[in-house]
């Protein structure tokens, strides 16, 4: 398999302000991340809040510089090629349609906005393209001179989604697509990004908190902690037994309309660690269930697991089934 | 068990600049002590405006009638504003979505939780620290006297919330009306709010209503649940029931939008409803799921159509039989 995407070894940190008359500290977003992506994968990206994966986002769109490591894209440093050749490879989807799109732009030109950046075709042509896009993420053509306001949040998605395809980019890059979206309007959108990626060969990373939405489409899937992966695997393999004890976490926390399941344990304590002052050893350990003696001195390194790899000393011991 | 909130009737209407938006159009619904009712539906089909109007706490211009609304037998729906006032927070408490915006910024925790207790009750500062310190240790939140002086902006959302569950229970409510407390939230602290909340409901046998669009959340925490659209409950009955088996093609609708692992193959194409909300601005007769419903038959659903019981608790606003008609009931078929 040829490889769209490689980043290795990726940090990324910020300068954050202490307070008042306090020194300035280091805060690392991204810590260390090696992750590829194959042609025509789908790569869920999960973890909570403040994890970096927004961060690692950023820095696979190109729209961040990397403090250390490298970005390959198709095989050329992501850094060498200019912004718009960047942008026409790579596009992102937001998930908040109401803030992404121009709301005294009209649909079509929105739409339209990338052709005009990066001159392709005159005006007759560009319209053509345009009604093109509309009819292929379902849009009425009704709505061309419409505005954002006018339109309701999933049409207002699949604006957004004919906007990043119409370049036909090869990496699709999704931040939480759906989850500003109703469930009805969800799976509306979820169907229309999986006919996208057969009808136009794509490849995506998905980013979301809901596992659900990721396993539905994910063909693997990095969960990220504390600005590193700490397992990443193929969905069947990480979905039927998760290594690593945070995955195993977040699979149990997730709530299907399982009328007989019950509530989980939540499994996890309170805190989620402070990355300005990362727990020593492994990040995870104060909140380990399964955590040793050992997890607080010695940092895991990526060990081989099925379908993947994980990062927990000690993940080489058998593990209990995850689904609930 | 005595239903402790009985709603009959419920009507919410909103001036909008097209005239009037029947936001909420005729709901009846009840709770018993210790019983969890989850409210669910989509953006827009009236979940939120149901509560608030419970609480009184409607906007300004929005008109609210119904046949009654109770609260352990007081009236709730003709009570004076002081009255209401009194009985919010002491009967009954609010949980929103985000406890970012329900907090006051500039008084620390303590202060916030005391206050809701010398507000209501005559106790002393005293006391109502004590009672501070007790509810913060129940939610969950550990060195709780040394919490009480920090400001919301020092918390984590999820501990946050946890405040705003402690400030609900300061009186000891008898029902406790959360809207949407988890949505936003990462997944793993939303699975331990819902626990503390199911839990403390639980020990102080309180009723719940919970609003929620999230079917998941309905299934695990649900002893009832009633799916509203289009500012109506189409569906309602115990949780398991609805969910295993639903009567109205909207609620097996949602379900079907849902990637369920186990049921539907990654990557298969979900399930979608169709269209649009219909505008609740105008008058709508007969069914308003009528539109994107895949089992319609105009001729008949054109009709006002009733809710209609089962005997089983369960009741359904559909034309059509119940789902667990065609196959062979459990039980002796109701008469």
């Amino acid at each position: 398999m040829t490889m769209l995407l490689e980043a290795r070894d990726v940090y990324r940190s910020f300068q954050v302000s202490g307070g008042l008359l306090r020194p300035r500290r280091t805060l690392f977003a991204v810590n260390g991340v090696s992750l590829s992506v194959a042609k025509g994968e789908v790569l869920g990206l999960v973890g909570e809040s403040g994890c970096g994966k927004s961060t690692l986002a950023r820095m696979l769109l190109g729209a961040l510089e990397p403090s250390r490591g490298d970005i390959r894209f198709a095989g050329r440093p992501l850094a060498a090629a200019d912004r718009l050749e960047r942008a026409r490879r790579i596009q992102p989807i937001f998930q908040d349609p109401y803030s992404s799109l121009n709301p005294r732009k009209t649909i079509a030109a929105i739409i339209g906005l990338p052709l005009l950046v990066h001159g392709v075709g005159d005006a007759a042509e560009r319209r053509r393209r345009v009604t093109e896009q509309m009819d292929l993420v379902g849009l009425p053509r009704r709505h061309a001179d419409s505005y954002p306001s006018q339109l309701s949040g999933g049409q207002r998605q699949r604006v957004a989604i004919a906007r990043a395809l119409i370049l036909r980019p090869e990496l699709v890059i999704a931040d939480e697509p759906t989850s500003a979206l109703d469930v009805s309007v969800q799976s509306q959108i979820l169907n229309l990004l999986l006919d996208l990626r057969d009808e136009l060969g794509l490849t995506y990373i998905l980013i979301s908190h809901n596992l659900a939405v990721v396993e539905h489409l994910a063909t693997r899937v990095a969960v990220m902690y504390l600005g590193r992966i700490v397992e990443e695997r193929d969905t069947d393999n990480l979905f039927a037994q998760a290594r690593h004890p945070y995955s195993r976490a977040l699979l149990s926390s997730v709530l299907t309309p399982d009328p007989f399941a019950g509530m989980p344990e939540a499994p996890l304590g309170l805190a989620f660690p402070n990355p300005l002052d990362p727990p020593s050893g492994c990040a995870f350990h104060p909140r380990c269930p399964a955590a040793v003696a050992d997890c607080s001195r010695t940092r895991p390194t990526p060990v081989a697991v099925d379908g993947g790899f994980a990062e927990c000393l000690r993940c080489a011991e058998p593990a209990a089934a995850t689904r609930h | 068990m005595s239903a402790l909130l009985e709603i009959e009737d419920l009507v919410v209407d909103l001036p909008v600049a097209a005239g009037t938006l029947h936001a909420v159009r005729g709901i009846s619904l009840s709770i018993a002590r210790g019983e969890t009712l989850c409210l669910v539906g989509e953006s827009g089909c009236g979940k939120s405006l149901t509560s608030l109007a419970v609480m009184g706490l409607l906007p300004k211009a929005a008109r609210r009638r119904a046949t009654r609304m109770t609260l352990g037998g007081e009236d709730i729906l003709d009570a004076t504003p002081d009255r209401l006032s009194d009985i919010r927070g002491q009967r009954m408490a609010m949980i929103f979505q985000e406890p970012m915006t329900s907090l006051n910024p500039a008084w620390s925790i303590g202060n916030q939780l005391e206050e809701a207790l010398l507000r209501h009750r005559r106790v002393r500062r005293a006391e109502a620290r004590d009672r501070a310190v007790f509810l913060l240790e129940k939610v969950g939140i550990s060195a709780a006297a040394s919490r009480l002086g920090q400001y919301p902006h020092q918390l984590s959302g999820g501990l946050r919330q946890r405040v705003m569950i402690a400030m609900a229970l300061m009186c000891g409510p008898e029902l406790i009306i959360a809207d949407e407390p988890t949505t936003a939230l990462d997944v793993t602290i939303q699975a331990q709010i819902l626990r503390l909340l199911i839990d403390l409901q639980r020990e102080f046998s309180m009723g719940l209503l919970f609003i929620t669009h999230d079917l998941g959340v309905v299934s695990r925490i649900a002893d009832r649940v009633a799916v509203m659209y289009a500012g109506e409950i189409v569906e309602t009955g115990p949780a398991a029931d609805v969910l295993s088996r639903p009567n109205h093609p909207y609620t097996q609708g949602l379900l079907d939008c849902i990637p369920r692992p186990g049921t539907v193959a990654r990557g298969a194409r979900l399930g979608t409803i169709p269209g649009v909300v219909p505008n609740l601005a105008g008058r709508i007769e007969g069914c308003a799921f009528l539109d994107r419903c895949p089992s319609r038959r105009p001729h008949l659903c054109r009709q006002p159509v009733e809710l209609r019981g089962l005997g089983d608790g369960r009741a359904y606003r559909c034309i059509l039989p119940p789902a667990d008609a065609a196959p062979p009931a459990p039980e002796p078929a109701f008469a």
